[in-house]
């Protein structure tokens, strides 16, 4: 048995100029869910096409359980479950007809495929809609019916694209135990997803994508703490009263920064997680006459974390872009 | 009781949910396993779809009315041709529906799937690209079956009308069954080419032309084409020959489909050249004994075909396809200039085909004496072959839409020559179709022309530069891509990269 679930080596892929994945590289282990996450057009589903076999890469490799996804796509396609964004169902055709159609699709024959589809269908709760038009199920059944064509061969690795998109809560907290349950039961599982909170509830690491690359790959709690000396703690401050004087105090001291400026106040972020040394700050403000009306602790949640990991990008590209000019200039 | 449910009884401890009830999972053995997967699933929605059931209801009330109709009219006047009239009008609904309606069911059939994003569900089952491709096609194609069934209870009806030509008008039922085959894998596998103009507009003018051919030329010569079908006929052999060429056309579009829904690791191509090149060679070899003109139209026919596809492949592939060839050595390598995906080795498999017929039309010169006329039209038949290739070479390298390119190139060309040859008719000068022979189409009316009045040797001698010069353009623009086949080759044999 290889030693990772997924392993990824220097992936690119390109369509004609743009490039949809650009160098990417990371390992998921067995058993584990990883999360990956991006904005729109980052490079997410073009990467977990290419680990389910469905689009082939320009340079570098991919391999399921030690397994090349180009040169080996069946023997690949026995191993993982695949979960695409958007799918459209059957017309004229009923939710056990569906998945008797995968079922011998997948070359399962007689009581096989009976025990097959009776065994998914249980476990995604399919059961009451197995005479239902597969194109007349609401959203969330949809999901549910697509884990279970993706589940019908049993496989050891789960690819999952945005499975939550578009998802009402309740639906959504369905998927979230039924996931968990194939967590439990040892599944490789490889999600990607817009709800950042929910990911970081369901997954042993996540993985960061940006134009294509990979820009942060580590556990949610590290993720939320961050780089810096606070820990990912920080305390925020509503102040009231001209937002110009306020940004002016905030140039003046250390352990500051303005969050929002609004018309009538300003959010300040005190970034030290020292509860005395916040305490001093807080009476340095009032002392200089800000008009403080709210003060509490915040935890920076995995928004912040992408936010901040974006900001960063952003901020690198930009001194990357001045450095030349100013060097010639 | 001992049999009470432990949800009901309270003496043994809480209780439990109760069982959830079981699916009806005997609804799911209506298909034996035997049958292909995707059939099961085509025929499943197929049968119940609108457009089927109405086909079939409608066609039956029809019939029946005309035969009672037909009938008590016969009885009432005994007419001695009411029987030829239920036969055309028979043979006019049964036509209509297989050769018009049933294929253009295939229109949406692969385009739907890779629409709703579900030929990636498919294609990550054990399904291969063909079985998907084939299954819709058996599918359309059993319904076909199914409507053939239905309508043959009415012909032995007719029977008893008399003057009927039992065998020949069975035999007849059963070749229009064929074509609409072959037109049905036509439209099927045309709905995997990602160009709505292309994917929509054949079939639908296809469509067109046979509804108009059923209506105008069929039903009213019925006889004529019945008279074909009679063993003892001259064209019977003909018949037979096209029947054998429709097989081919619908085994090539249907591989067309299977190649574009196919994962780029699955060598399709290797196999369509191969059969492409045996049909062309034996076709040629059998129809000679018969008619050397038709074999040579035959054999530009499949060529034709064959370019349709092999100058319009996709020209990457992984390394992985190189494998197979590279047990053979040196020979494996050569082989794979021909015979690898992608329209760079098909350029060079075009050079081959080419080389081919100008051996066949050698012998044929050395057997029948020297025959101009034959040697113009294949140069310009291959010129009109190469020429959106050429075109592509020029003005759109990088496309990623080759197929509908080169076809929407060939029907402008062929517009083109129509509108000049129609202006030459009006205009009566030459020097027209001469100034835009360099579209290879534009030479069919100036060959007639010259033919007729000038010089022959010319002309041929244009037709074969202008295809060279089309061809080398093309061959050049690929050479590049030959040289990234030497890397993947290599590649494949140190296999030092990520992974094996």
């Amino acid at each position: 048995m290889s030693e990772h679930a997924i392993s990824v080596r220097n992936l690119f892929r390109y369509f004609g100029t743009l490039k949809a994945v650009d160098g990417v590289s990371f390992d998921v282990p067995h058993g584990s869910v990883c999360g990956f996450v991006g904005a729109n057009g980052a490079g997410k589903t073009t990467a977990m096409r290419i680990l389910a076999t469905l689009d082939y890469p320009t340079m570098g490799g991919a391999e399921i359980c030690g397994i090349n996804v180009v040169n080996h796509p069946d023997k690949v396609r026995s191993l993982i479950g695949w979960m695409p964004d958007h799918f459209g169902n059957y017309e004229h055709m009923t939710v056990l007809e569906y998945l008797d159609f995968y079922a011998r699709a997948l070359g399962y024959r007689g009581a096989e495929r009976r025990a097959r589809i009776e065994e998914v269908m249980a476990f995604a709760d399919l059961v009451p809609l197995a005479d239902r038009l597969s194109n007349k199920l609401s959203k969330g059944m949809t999901q549910r019916l697509c884990l279970g064509r993706a589940l019908i061969h049993d496989p050891q690795i789960l690819i999952m694209d945005e499975p939550a998109a578009g998802l009402d809560p309740r639906a959504r907290v369905e998927l979230k135990h039924l996931i968990r349950l194939l967590a439990e039961e040892g599944k490789t599982i490889f999600i990607s997803s817009h709800i950042l909170s929910e990911l970081g509830e369901m997954c042993d690491s996540l993985l960061f994508i940006n134009a294509g690359r990979i820009v942060h790959h580590g556990d949610a709690e590290s993720l939320m703490q961050g780089s810096d000396a606070a820990g990912g703690a920080y305390y925020d401050v509503q102040v009231l009263g001209n937002p110009q004087a306020v940004s002016d105090w905030v140039i003046l001291n250390p352990d500051v920064e303005i969050a929002e400026s609004r018309k009538r106040g300003s959010r300040i972020r005190i970034t030290v997680n020292d509860p005395e040394k916040s305490a001093e700050i807080l009476r340095r403000m009032i002392r200089d006459g800000l008009q403080v009306v709210e003060f509490h602790r915040e935890q920076r949640n995995l928004e912040d974390a992408f936010i901040d990991i974006l900001g960063k990008i952003e901020q690198g590209n930009a001194q990357a872009a001045v450095l030349p000019a100013t060097h010639h200039g | 009781m001992d049999d009470a449910s432990p949800a009901l009884d309270p003496a043994s401890g809480p209780a439990l949910p109760p069982d959830l009830p079981l699916p009806p999972l005997e609804r799911i053995n209506d298909f034996p396993d035997g049958i292909s997967p995707m059939l099961v699933k085509e025929l499943r929605q197929g049968l119940r779809t609108h457009t089927f059931v109405i086909l079939f209801l409608v066609l039956q009330g029809l019939l029946a009315l005309v035969l009672m109709t037909t009938g008590a009219a016969t009885s009432a006047s005994s007419s001695d041709g009411a029987g030829d009239v239920v036969s055309q009008i028979i043979f006019c609904f049964f036509s209509l529906a297989l050769l018009v309606i049933q294929p253009l069911r295939g229109v949406s059939s692969i385009s739907l799937e890779i629409k709703q994003n579900t030929i990636d569900l498919m294609v990550l089952t054990r399904l291969s690209a063909w079985r998907i491709v084939w299954g819709k096609w058996c599918s359309i194609v059993s319904q076909s079956g199914l409507i053939l069934l239905a309508i043959l209870p009415y012909l032995i009806l007719r029977y008893f009308f008399g003057g009927m030509q039992l065998f020949a008008e069975l035999f007849l039922m059963l070749y229009i069954f064929i074509i609409s085959g072959t037109l049905t894998a036509i439209t099927v596998g045309l709905s995997a080419v990602s160009n709505v103009i292309i994917r929509g507009m054949i079939p639908i003018a296809g469509s067109i032309a046979m509804g108009i051919f059923v209506l105008w030329g069929l039903t009213p010569s019925l006889y004529v084409f019945v008279g074909y079908l009679l063993p003892s006929s001259h064209e019977f052999l003909g018949a037979i020959g096209f029947l054998a060429l429709a097989l081919y056309i619908g085994y090539f579009f249907l591989e067309l489909g299977a190649t574009m829904i196919a994962p780029a690791a699955e060598n399709r191509a290797t196999r369509k050249r191969l059969v492409g090149l045996a049909v062309l060679t034996g076709s040629y070899w059998i129809l000679q004994a018969m008619d050397p003109d038709i074999a040579l139209a035959g054999a530009l026919v499949v060529m034709g075909l064959l370019s349709l596809d092999i100058l319009t492949e996709r020209a990457d592939f992984p390394r992985i396809v190189c494998g197979p060839f590279l047990r053979f050595g040196t020979l494996g390598r050569f082989l794979g200039r021909f015979l690898y995906p992608g329209y760079a080795s098909g350029t060079l498999f075009f050079a081959f085909l080419t080389i081919l017929l100008v051996a066949f039309l050698m012998l044929q010169t050395k057997l029948q004496g020297p025959d101009l006329q034959t040697w113009a039209t294949t140069g310009t038949s291959i010129a009109v072959m190469i020429f959106p290739a050429a075109i592509m070479q020029l003005f759109a390298r990088k496309s990623t839409q080759r197929f509908s390119l080169y076809i929407s190139l060939q029907l402008i060309s062929f517009t083109l020559a129509v509108i000049f040859s129609a202006l030459f008719d009006y205009l009566t000068d030459k020097t027209l179709l001469w100034i835009f022979c360099p579209i290879p189409t534009v030479l069919f009316p100036l060959i007639d022309e010259v033919w007729a009045t000038g010089n022959q040797l010319t002309i041929t001698f244009v037709t074969w530069v202008l295809a060279g010069l089309y061809y080398l353009l093309v061959l050049a623009g690929t050479l590049p891509l030959l040289g990234r086949m030497n890397r993947l080759e290599n590649e494949q044999l140190n296999r030092e990269d990520y992974g094996s």
